[in-house]
C-alpha cells in the first residue's frame, strides 16, 4: 500500500531512475552561442509572412496603375516592416539574469509581458497595416474595380473581418493571461504587500 | 567570473543535481523526446547563468531557480500549441473516472497519479510540489519560489490531502 506521508512520497519520487543525459561542455557552449543568434520558430513564421507581403506588394507597386494603388502598396510594405521590427523588439531572447530570480516573480513577469503584447496587438500589429490597406482599397475603388457599393462592401468585409478576428482573439488571450496574473496575486497577497 | 570558474560551477551543479533535474523535467514534459530537448535546454541555461552567479544565494537555490524558470518558459511556449489549461492546487478536482493507481497501489501507478496531478498545475504550484518531492525544506522552497513558507506549507498540505482522498476512495486509506 502506498502512503501519502513525506518519506513515502520522497521515496516514490526519488526512486524514479530518470537520469540526465549530460551534454558535453563544448556542445553546450556551441549551442549557447547559436541560441543567441536564433530566432524563435513563431517569429520565423511571422517574418516569412512579412517577406511574402513585401514581395507581393512590391510587385503591385511596379505593375499596378494609379497613385493610390502604388502609395497603398508602399504603405502596406512600410507597415509590414514596422510589424517585423516590433515583433523583434517585443520577443527578444530570455533575460539570463532574470532567469535566476525567484520563480514566482519570473513567471509573473513573463505573463505580464505576454499579456501586454497581446492586449496591445491593435497598436503594434494591426495598426501599422491599416493605413496601407485603406489607401490600397480606395485605389481599387478609384480604378473602377467594383460595379456597385455592395460589391466593394463584400470585398472590404473579408480583410475587415480577418483583422477584427485577430484583434478579438488576441484580446481574449490577453484577458485569460490577466486572470492568471490576478489568480497568482490572490494566492500570495502577503508577498505583494511586502513589495509595495 | 572567468569561463573556467563558470565551467567548474556547471560541472558541480550537474554532478549534484543531475538526477533531480531529470525528475524535475518529467514534471514539465511527459513526452520522452521532447523531455530530452528540455533537459538539454536547461543545461544550456544553467551554464549561461553561471556567468552571473555571485554567490549571494546557495548554489542549489540558483540551480533550481534557473531550471524551473527555463522549464516554465518552455511549457508557456508549448501551451500556445496545446491550448492546455492549468489550475492551482486548491482547484484540483479528481474526477471519479480518473485512473486511480492506488487501487493496486504499485509504485509505478502511484507515480503516474502524482504526475497527473502535477501536470494540471499552474507553474508556481507545480514548482512548489516538485521541490517538495525532492525533499527540500519549506523555507528553502520559499526562497527559491518567492512564496512565503506558510503558503508553501499550505500548498503541500493540499497536495497530500488530494492524494489521501484518492487512497480513501480506493479503500486504501491510512
Amino acid at each position: 500500500m502506498i502512503r501519502s506521508d513525506d518519506n513515502e512520497l520522497y521515496r516514490l519520487w526519488q526512486g524514479d531512475d530518470s537520469q540526465l543525459e549530460p551534454l558535453p561542455l563544448a556542445e553546450i557552449k556551441a549551442r549557447a552561442a547559436k541560441l543567441g543568434r536564433a530566432i524563435g520558430k513563431r517569429n520565423r513564421r511571422e517574418y516569412a509572412a512579412v517577406a511574402f507581403v513585401v514581395l507581393i506588394f512590391g510587385f503591385y507597386t511596379l505593375i499596378l496603375p494609379g497613385m493610390l494603388l502604388k502609395a497603398g502598396s508602399l504603405l502596406v510594405i512600410a507597415g509590414s516592416l514596422i510589424v517585423a521590427w516590433q515583433l523583434a523588439r517585443r520577443t527578444s531572447r530570455a533575460d539570463l539574469v532574470a532567469e535566476a530570480t525567484d520563480i514566482r516573480l519570473h513567471y509573473r513577469t513573463r505573463l505580464e509581458v505576454e499579456e501586454r503584447m497581446l492586449a496591445s496587438v491593435g497598436r503594434w500589429y494591426i495598426g501599422p497595416l491599416v493605413p496601407g490597406l485603406a489607401v490600397f482599397m480606395t485605389g481599387l475603388v478609384e480604378a473602377g474595380g467594383f460595379d456597385s457599393l455592395i460589391g466593394f462592401a463584400a470585398f472590404a468585409a473579408v480583410p475587415t473581418l480577418v483583422i477584427l478576428g485577430i484583434w478579438l482573439l488576441n484580446r481574449k488571450a490577453a484577458a485569460m493571461l490577466r486572470q492568471q496574473i490576478d489568480r497568482l496575486d490572490a494566492t500570495a497577497p502577503e508577498i505583494e504587500g511586502e513589495k509595495k | 567570473m572567468n569561463e573556467a570558474e563558470q565551467d567548474r560551477l556547471f560541472a558541480d551543479a550537474i554532478g549534484r543535481f543531475g538526477g533531480a533535474l531529470a525528475r524535475m523535467a518529467r514534471g514539465y514534459e511527459a513526452d520522452a523526446d521532447l523531455r530530452r530537448d528540455l533537459e538539454q535546454d536547461i543545461q544550456i541555461a544553467l551554464w549561461q547563468s553561471f556567468a552571473g552567479f555571485d554567490g549571494r544565494c546557495a548554489l542549489s537555490t540558483w540551480v533550481w531557480r534557473v531550471a524551473h524558470n527555463r522549464a516554465t518558459s518552455y511549457i508557456m511556449a508549448r501551451r500556445r500549441h496545446t491550448r492546455r489549461r492549468w489550475t492551482n492546487i486548491e482547484d484540483i478536482e479528481l474526477a471519479s473516472d480518473d485512473p486511480n493507481p492506488f487501487d493496486r497501489a504499485t509504485s509505478e501507478q502511484a507515480l503516474a497519479q502524482i504526475l497527473s496531478i502535477i501536470d494540471r498545475l499552474d507553474p508556481p504550484d507545480r514548482q512548489i510540489l516538485l521541490l517538495y518531492l525532492e525533499g527540500i525544506a519549506g523555507a528553502e522552497i520559499g526562497e527559491i519560489t518567492g512564496v512565503s513558507p506558510d503558503a508553501v506549507a499550505t500548498k503541500i498540505h493540499r497536495f497530500k490531502a488530494t492524494l489521501t482522498r484518492r487512497f480513501a476512495q480506493s479503500g486504501d486509506a491510512l
